[in-house]
């Protein structure tokens, strides 16, 4: 392994100085091989990157949280009605409340008839947690048995779409590295992230519409991969389509025939607007700066040649 | 036994002559914060994939996430609220799992273990991993621990190579040679998958 392999992961890890990456940079304007194995890189830390997020999504020991929960045991006990919906109660109560603990909070409810504003503020940080809204955990689905869907939706469609803003602010002001593989691979990107997302797809082309598709490459949003096919027109303007599977048991009625105008939800965040829809078991969000009148053109046009 | 200010977290008075503890009545009632318990419940899927990346077994990651939240709960006066949160307690989990290895190993009659040889139990290249290792790590799970524990800092908590280093206890350049063989390890894994 030589040094400068080595430095080409300090180079992606932003560990270089700026004279040490300039001469990185030199070097891979030169060199073929060189922007081939930061290429491959970079590929194999978006794959590291999906399996360390899919760890999120592992079970937790509900013994642990009980722990947490429970060491200091002269705390008050909440009243949860007061700030909680009934849907979040049952989330709490469906974690919570083993017969140990159920059975202690019952006699302490007797005793105790003390409020405490503190007690109801962690409720709520407990409540993003269960819900998922904050690193990445979502519950496991037997979690909500008669619980809230609806909740678990909105969450998860807010975190993907703030997600692929983080993406496009970093990648779209890329030059040498907007894409992970060029758009000349077009079947081999194809086939590469139709297996990582199983999301089945085509590229659409949108030249009609001034955009040369560039190439693509994978990411991870709410913990699930998600392609990501890029385009830039003639001003250096960069949309990107990107693609994901829904989790199990979520589906959308439309085929790809059916997406109109009036399916397609527009959102903005971080200056960039977004058109989303969903088609059989797949996400559908094309993304661009903020203004760009033409971005729901790109999307109907996507959305029909997907 | 004497209680402590630290110690009487966890008592009520009630139970503390129960359990042997005898309170002096000049300790200063001292609680943990709601919100030092929220802020550990919110790091809980992050410590548990780290203690994963450690132990390599999921009653293992689940046992280590115990003791160290414990042990965060027990010790919480000593965090230092100027410092990341989740620092602290991925250095707690750390330790944790390095007093459980030294005592693995007292266990099996192997006396006492220096740190050094305690701080990492699988460093060999990983020959045979287990359905559930590969099962919760994917694509990483055939990297060996002393590689996959720097690129899960790195790339996935967004750690410096020198945060790195001081967490794992081992040298910045040894954290760069290591996230870099991972990478290396992967991108030859992934070239055998597209040629299959």
């Amino acid at each position: 392994m030589t040094d400068i392999s080595v430095k080409l992961s300090a180079y992606l890890d932003g560990e270089l100085d700026e004279d040490e990456a300039r001469l990185i940079e030199a070097q891979l304007a030169d060199d073929p091989l060189l922007q081939q194995e930061l290429d491959e890189l970079v590929e194999a830390n978006s794959i590291a990157l999906l399996s360390f997020e899919n760890m999120l999504h592992e079970p937790i020991e509900l013994s642990v949280a009980q722990s947490i929960k429970t060491a200091d045991e002269t705390d008050a006990i909440p009243d949860f009605e007061a700030d909680v919906t009934a849907n979040e109660r049952k989330v709490i109560d469906g974690v919570f409340d083993q017969p140990s603990v159920k059975r202690q909070r019952d006699a302490d409810q007797q005793q105790l008839a003390v409020r405490s504003p503190l007690w109801r503020s962690m409720a709520a940080s407990l409540i993003l947690f269960l819900l998922g809204g904050a690193g990445g955990y979502t519950l496991h689905k037997e979690m909500f048995a008669g619980g809230a869907p609806v909740e678990i939706a909105a969450v998860e469609k807010r975190g993907w779409l703030k997600e692929i803003a983080d993406y496009h602010a970093v990648y779209s002001t890329e030059e040498r590295h907007l894409v992970e593989v060029r758009g000349d691979k077009k079947e081999h990107l194809t086939n590469w992230l139709v297996k990582k997302t199983g999301a089945s797809f085509q590229v659409p082309d949108l030249s009609g519409l001034g955009y040369v598709f560039e190439g693509g490459r994978l990411l991870v949003a709410d913990g699930r991969p998600v392609a990501q096919l890029i385009y830039r027109d003639k001003d250096a303007t960069v949309v990107a389509l990107c693609i994901q599977k829904m989790p199990a048991g979520m589906f959308s009625d439309k085929s790809k025939d059916q997406i109109g105008a009036a399916d397609m939800k527009k959102n903005t965040i971080k200056d960039f607007d977004f058109f989303s829809w969903a088609s059989g078991a797949v996400h559908y969000v094309v993304v661009g700066p903020n203004g760009k009148t033409e971005l729901e053109k790109i999307a109907l046009e996507a959305a029909r040649h997907i | 036994m004497v209680c402590t200010a630290l110690q009487m977290d966890y008592l009520k008075p009630e139970l503390a002559f129960a359990r042997g503890v005898v309170l002096t009545g000049v300790e200063e009632p001292v609680t943990i914060p709601d919100q030092f318990r929220a802020d550990i419940l919110l790091l809980l899927p992050r410590l548990r994939r780290f203690a994963f990346s450690l132990t390599r077994s999921g009653p293992d990651a689940d046992d280590l996430l115990q003791d160290a939240c414990i042990s965060a709960l027990a010790n919480w006066q000593q965090y230092d609220a100027a410092q990341p949160f989740d620092r602290w307690m991925f250095r707690i989990v750390r330790n944790s799992w390095i007093s459980e290895i030294r005592k693995r190993k007292v266990r099996l009659g192997e006396g006492n273990v220096p740190a050094e040889d305690a701080s990492e139990l699988q460093t060999e290249q990983v020959a045979d991993v287990s359905l559930e290792v590969k099962d919760v790590m994917g694509e990483v799970a055939h990297l060996p621990q002393e590689l996959s524990q720097p690129l899960l800092l790195v790339c996935a908590e967004g750690y410096s190579y020198q945060e790195t280093a001081d967490l794992l206890d081992v040298p910045k350049g040894t954290v760069m040679s290591r996230i870099h063989r991972a990478r290396k390890l992967l991108m030859v894994q992934l070239k055998e998958e597209k040629g299959a």
